[in-house]
């Protein structure tokens, strides 16, 4: 079922896939758009610097607003 | 071998800046790409990797290994035809640390035990 949530993430990771961020590698599980993996580099100067997060987000509501943005 | 087979691919390295794009077959292994991307690497970095092995490629939100094919780590959902997939590429930490100053701790370490006997 396509709902808003599930459109505004398809195009959140058409997006991400034109120009992605250089910190971040992110992308949807094999036909499941609610669950992702992610990795996030570790940034420099911090303790994670030279190291990768490895993280899978699930995503529980169907209802993310148009405006809402996903803060990790 | 038709042209269609062919993956554009793009290395997206620590700064923003990229490396690509480059036209593989989807049997190429990462080892592969990786060897490319050091050959390819731009000399006025501020890191500059010397083998394989000091970077890691990362997709789809994985670390890719060494003896996967690409046609292994195609994106899901991937309905980009003609579309180029940008990889992210990492150096490992060891290269990197190199580069700074070593602030080691010269004082000799003493073993001494600090249990007391009561």
């Amino acid at each position: 079922m396509l709902t808003p949530t599930r459109k505004r993430l398809m195009r959140d990771f058409k997006r991400l896939q034109q120009d992605p961020p250089t910190g971040i590698n992110v992308a949807p599980q094999d036909n499941n758009i609610m669950l992702w993996n992610a990795v996030i580099f570790g940034p420099d100067e911090t303790p994670w610097d030279g190291g990768e997060l490895i993280l899978a987000l699930h995503l529980l509501s169907e209802n993310i607003c148009e405006d809402e943005q996903l803060y990790v | 071998m038709p042209e269609e087979d062919l993956v554009e691919l793009k290395f997206r390295l620590y700064d923003g800046s990229d490396i690509g794009p480059f036209r593989y077959s989807p049997a190429s292994t990462v080892a592969m790409l990786k060897e490319r991307i050091v050959a390819e690497w731009p000399k006025d970095k501020k890191i500059v990797p010397k083998a394989a092995n000091d970077i890691k490629l990362i997709n789809a939100g994985k670390i890719l290994e060494n003896n996967k094919t690409v046609g292994q780590c195609k994106v899901p959902f991937g309905d980009l035809p003609r579309g180029v997939i940008t990889m992210h590429v990492v150096v490992q930490p060891s290269l990197a640390k190199a580069k700074t100053e070593k602030k080691v701790d010269e004082a000799p370490k003493k073993h001494i035990c600090s249990c007391s006997i009561m």
